[in-house]
Formats: C-alpha cells, structure tokens, sequence
C-alpha cells in the first residue's frame, strides 16, 4: 500500500461517490445526474427536482458529512488523549454536555445574539471535558472509564430530563436537537457548524503534532518546544469544537467517534495526525452512509442515521468489550 | 437490640413518618378530625390522590431495593445493580416503542415487560463464558445500557409532540400517574420476588463465600444465578412498568442496607425498606413545586445515585491501581 497521502485520496473518492450516492437516493424518484448537470448550470432553477437536490439534497449531505467528519476526529483525539481505545465523546457524556449547556440555556433564557446557539453547547461541551481531564488520570484501565462515563451520562441526563419538563420550550429545542438526524439541515446551519468544525479540525491537527512530541517523554518534549500541559489543554479543546460543531447539526450523535477510530487503525497511521485525519474521514462515510442506507433500506419510510449509527456502534461495542474482558481474563 | 434490628426499626420508623407527612401534609393539609366526619373530599383526596401515589412508591421502592440488593451480592459487585446494567433501561426502551407503535401511554406496560425480556436474553448471550462471567455481566451490561439509553432518546425524538411530553415524564421516573391498578399490578409480583429471594437466601450466602463454597454446598452457581437475575430483571420490569426508570434506587438500596446493618450479604429485609423508603423520599419532593413545577421523583434519585456511582467506580479504581 502506498505511503498516507495515497490512502488519504482514496478515502477522500470514496466520500465524493458517496456524496453523489446520497444526492441522487432517497425518497423523491426521477431525480438523475442530468438535473445535477442542470444545477451546475444554473444554480437558481426553478425545476422542482433541481430544488429539492439544492435545497434539502445538498445542505444533508454536506451536513452528514461534516457532523461525521467532527466525531470521527474528536474520537481520534480523545482515544490519543486518554490512551484508552474505548474513549468516545458521546460515551463520555460530552454530548450530554453541550445538550444540558443547549437546553439551560434556552431555559434560563440567555440573550444569545443571533447565530450563537452554539456558544452553550460550547461551554457545556467543555465543562464535561474538564471533568474527564481531572478523573482520567486517576482511572488505570480502559473499562473504568466506560463506568464513569456512564455515571456522569445518568447525572447529566437527570439534570436534562428535568430541565425540560420545567420548560415546555425546552422540551421542544431538545427534542429537534437529540433527532441524530439530518432532515432538518439548512444551508444556515451548515454556515453556522463550518467555522467551529475547520477551528477545532485546525486545532486538533495543531495538536495532534503536539501529542505525538509530548508522548516521547516530559523532557524531550520540553526541549523540542512542546509543552505536556499546553498541549493537553489544546487538545481538549479541540475536542470541544469539534464535539459542540457535530451536535448543532445533528444533535448529538453517540458511537461515531468510537467506530470511526477503530476503521482508521486499518489504514495504519505513522502519525497522530494521519491517523486524526483518516478518523475524520471514517466518520463522514460511516454517517453519511447510515443517513443513504437510512433513506432506501425501507421504501417509503426514513430510518434516522442517529437510530442505525447506535445500532451499528452499539454492536461494536459490546463486541470490543467481549474481546478486552476476554484477554485480561 | 442488636444492630440490623436497631436499623430495621429506624427504617421502618423513617418510612411511616415520611408516608403520614406525605397523606397528611401537602396542599391541602388534611384535618384528621374532619376525617372522622366522613366528608368526602378529604377521602377522595386521600384514597384517591395521595393513597396510590406513596402506596406505589413504597411498593416500587421495596422491589428496587430487593432486585438490586440481591444483583449486587450474587454478581459480587456493587455495580451489578439492575439500573446500571441495562434492565431499566431495556425495560423502558420497550415501553416507549410501544409507546410509539401503539401511541398511547396505556401501552407502556406491556413494552415495559417485552423490553426488559429482551434486554435479559441479549445480556446472557452476550457475556456467556462458560457460565455467567460476573465482569462481562457487568461491562456489556453498561454496553447494553448505553445503546438502549441512546435508542430511547431517538424515539423520544420521533414521537408527535402530544405524546412527547408524556413520554419524558415517563422517562423521568414519575409516580404522578399512579392509581390502585398500579398498585395491583406490582404488589403480588413484588411479593412472589420476596419469597423466592427469601427461599434462596442460604444459597445466595453460600454464593457471596465464592463459587467453590457454593459447589461444595452441592449447589450449582450457574444456575442460580441465572434464576436470581431472571428474577430481579422481572422485578426492575414491573417496577418501571408502573413508575418508569426511577435510577439508582436499585443501585442504592443494597450498599445502604449494608452500611446500616454492619453486615455483608443481601440484607433482604432492611434493602427493601431503604428503597421504599428512597422512593418514598423522592416522592415527596416530588411534591415540592420549585418555580412552579413539581419535578418527577426520579430526578432526585438520579441526583443522589449518579454522584455516588462515580464515587464508587474512581474508588475501586485506585484501589485495583
């Protein structure tokens, strides 16, 4: 197999025919390459088909895309973080985070200004992640922090659960912020998602560099100007853009980054930011793929991409744990 | 008096105050002289109202604290407990699809007994070695949870907003909607559970001493096991039937009991009542309005439990380290 660079554009190809896979499926027939050659064209045509391909078709792909781009990346990142392959952001109760930090603040009524919705998932992302951050170091294997993530998750959702039935508006935001699912995606809120996603992709790659000087050892890392506490910091957050630009598209979306990384170890990275990037890529195919098989699997009926990507996670889950109990028996 | 009679006593004592404050007190606050006039309100109000709520609270609670007590000591870990390894969440990922099938919350209860059937067959399929390996119970258990947890939310997001409501107030753990039915519904299976967990509790003591002792008893750990977990998964099933999710009452009940009594084992008795008395608890905050609304009771069991599990799992942690 050729060197990282060759595999990278192999994963990026298949993503375009996966692209054009799910502009051209779903559940409106007689939508064909010639309507897309048609938008090209003419970008403002008034053609039914071509409207539903530009207006809905397009803003769901990219969307599916960039949601699976972000967990598959933040899983990278946290599982390199926490040296524990079982780490996952929505496991760990960061999805949870951003979704309490979403629902309080519609319930307290924030004056967010306009196009800022995404500064309490943010913050709520971030506070989970401090959290993990002071209890990982003190947990000495992988399956511990599967527990503790649980337990943070049942804390998190209890304070979730009351929240919205304090607040009928918040019931309602939560409930089109849990969907998983990519009906609902507009133009605005890929526009609103991209900034967060490319700020915490840049950074995250930033730091993936940092992580693999820091993993040589305290005082080589020092003398290569690489700083153990700096980089960590950066690194989570990251992991915080990352996470909060995936839930204000889909809301959020458990499993993907903990599937997505495990695909990209195939593809053998030499280094951490390889292997972040072959775990974005993972995780835009594997969510935009649940979301096309979602549309055709059942004519005449939509599966949500969040119910298969937990049906397929959660299978991979059970099946990793089996396998670690199994060797440390 | 010696000392699990002492904190039997003071249990019992502590869950008859908390359920006369609960009948009594409250808005409106009934009168007991005008009880003897035989006025109608102040009966409905207490037969009707208050009466199913902490009856069902009391019932729900004691059959918790028994499946999750006796979980925990023949699983051999605290975190064995039936709402950290899947039952409760199965069972309610069943009632809320049939919630969504069917659409109406009177479905709830036959899902709730489906899913936890369900949950049970996958949890022995998955973590079968050999026999019921305790850790794979417990990890896939979790596993388990976490994938039913994140279904459910899935549906809660599909279902029309009208049921929507009703259904994360069922979600919550509520008692809110309590009437005698329910009550008929979980007390002969709340008992059946007490005296089959009665019956076995030689062979569960013999199990905590560790699989050989129990086979040197001329008893089979598998077995036993098996029929134990069958049976709190039917209980935590009938529980959330009723109730809903109500968390970690199960998961509290047993460790409490054991703290109060200084004794290892299931503690049958004094479990049971630590869990009514919990959700009898929960219940009557449940009562209290904060800013107008009165949360649902399994709100301020999730706010005791979730800190104490995360305490548990970073304290076995250092301890292995």
């Amino acid at each position: 197999m050729g060197g990282a660079a060759t595999r990278l554009w192999f994963l990026a190809a298949f993503l375009v025919v996966l692209g054009l896979a799910s502009l051209l499926l779903g559940a409106r027939a007689g939508i064909g390459p010639a309507d897309l050659a048609g938008l090209l064209q003419n970008p403002a045509s008034a053609d039914p088909d071509q409207i539903v391909l530009r207006d809905m078709r397009l803003p769901r792909t990219i969307g599916a895309l960039l949601a699976g781009l972000c967990l598959g990346a933040a899983g990278a990142l946290i599982q390199t973080l926490t040296r524990n392959p079982l780490a996952d952001p929505g496991l760990l109760g960061v999805n949870a985070g951003a979704a309490v930090g979403i629902v309080l603040a519609v319930w307290l009524a924030v004056p967010l200004p306009a196009g800022m919705a995404w500064l309490p998932a943010l913050a709520g992302a971030f506070a989970v992640l401090a959290v993990i951050w002071l209890i990982g170091s003190v947990l000495p294997s992988p399956l511990t922090l599967i527990l503790a993530g649980a337990a943070i998750t049942a804390i998190l959702s209890a304070a979730l659960r009351g929240l919205i039935l304090l607040d009928p508006w918040a019931l309602d935001t939560y409930r089109t912020w849990i969907v998983g699912s990519f009906d609902q995606v507009t133009r605005d809120t890929v526009w609103r998602a991209t900034p967060l996603a490319l700020s915490g992709l840049g950074l995250g790659l930033v730091s993936a560099r940092q992580l693999d000087i820091v993993s040589l050892g305290d005082d080589t890392a020092r003398s290569l100007g690489a700083d153990p506490t700096r980089t960590w910091l950066s690194t989570l957050v990251a992991i915080g853009l990352l996470t909060a630009a995936s839930v204000l598209i889909a809301g959020p979306l458990a499993f993907v980054g903990l599937v997505a990384p495990h695909l990209a170890r195939t593809f053998e990275a030499q280094t951490t930011r390889t292997f972040v990037l072959f775990a974005g890529c993972c995780g835009a195919g594997l969510v935009l793929s649940a979301d096309i098989l979602g549309r055709i699997l059942i004519p005449g009926l939509v599966i949500e991409a969040g119910l298969l990507v937990t049906l397929i996670g959660g299978s991979f889950l059970i099946w990793t744990i089996r396998q670690m109990a199994e060797r440390t028996r | 008096m010696t000392r699990p009679n002492l904190s039997l006593t003071l249990a019992g004592i502590l869950l008859c105050s908390i359920a006369v404050f609960r009948l009594l007190g409250g808005d409106p606050p009934i009168d007991l002289e005008r009880l003897a006039g035989a006025d109608a309100l102040e009966w409905t109000i207490l037969l009707q109202m208050r009466g199913p709520r902490v009856f069902l609270a009391i019932c729900v609670g004691a059959a918790l604290g028994l499946a999750g007590s006796v979980l925990q000591v023949v699983l051999r870990n605290p975190l064995a407990s039936p709402d950290i390894i899947g039952f409760s969440a199965g069972s309610a990922a069943g009632a809320v699809a049939f919630i969504l099938v069917f659409g109406s919350v009177s479905a709830a209860m036959a899902g709730a007994y489906i899913g936890g059937a369900v949950t049970l067959v996958f949890l022995f399929a998955f973590a079968w070695r050999r026999g019921l390996s305790q850790t794979s119970v417990i990890l896939i258990g979790v596993a388990l949870s976490l994938v039913l947890t994140a279904a459910t939310d899935v549906m809660l997001s599909l279902s029309p907003p009208l049921t929507a409501g009703e259904t994360a107030l069922f979600l919550s753990g509520s008692f809110a909607a309590a009437d005698w039915n329910a009550v008929a519904l979980i007390l002969p299976i709340g008992l059946a559970g007490a005296i089959l967990f009665l019956s076995f509790s030689a062979a569960i003591g013999s199990l905590e001493l560790g699989d050989e002792v129990a086979v040197g008893h001329g008893l089979d750990p598998t077995r036993i096991r098996v029929w134990l977990t069958g049976s709190a998964a039917l209980l935590v099933a009938s529980a959330t039937a009723v109730a809903g999710p109500i968390p970690f009452v199960a998961f509290l009940a047993g460790p409490i009991a054991r703290l109060a009594s200084g004794r290892t084992g299931p503690v049958l008795a004094l479990s049971a009542m630590t869990g009514a008395v919990l959700a009898t608890g929960a219940e009557a905050l449940s009562t209290i309005r904060f800013l107008d609304v009165g949360l649902p009771a399994g709100i301020f069991t999730a706010a005791l439990g979730g800190p104490v599990m995360l305490m548990l799992v970073l304290r076995s942690a250092r301890m292995s380290k």
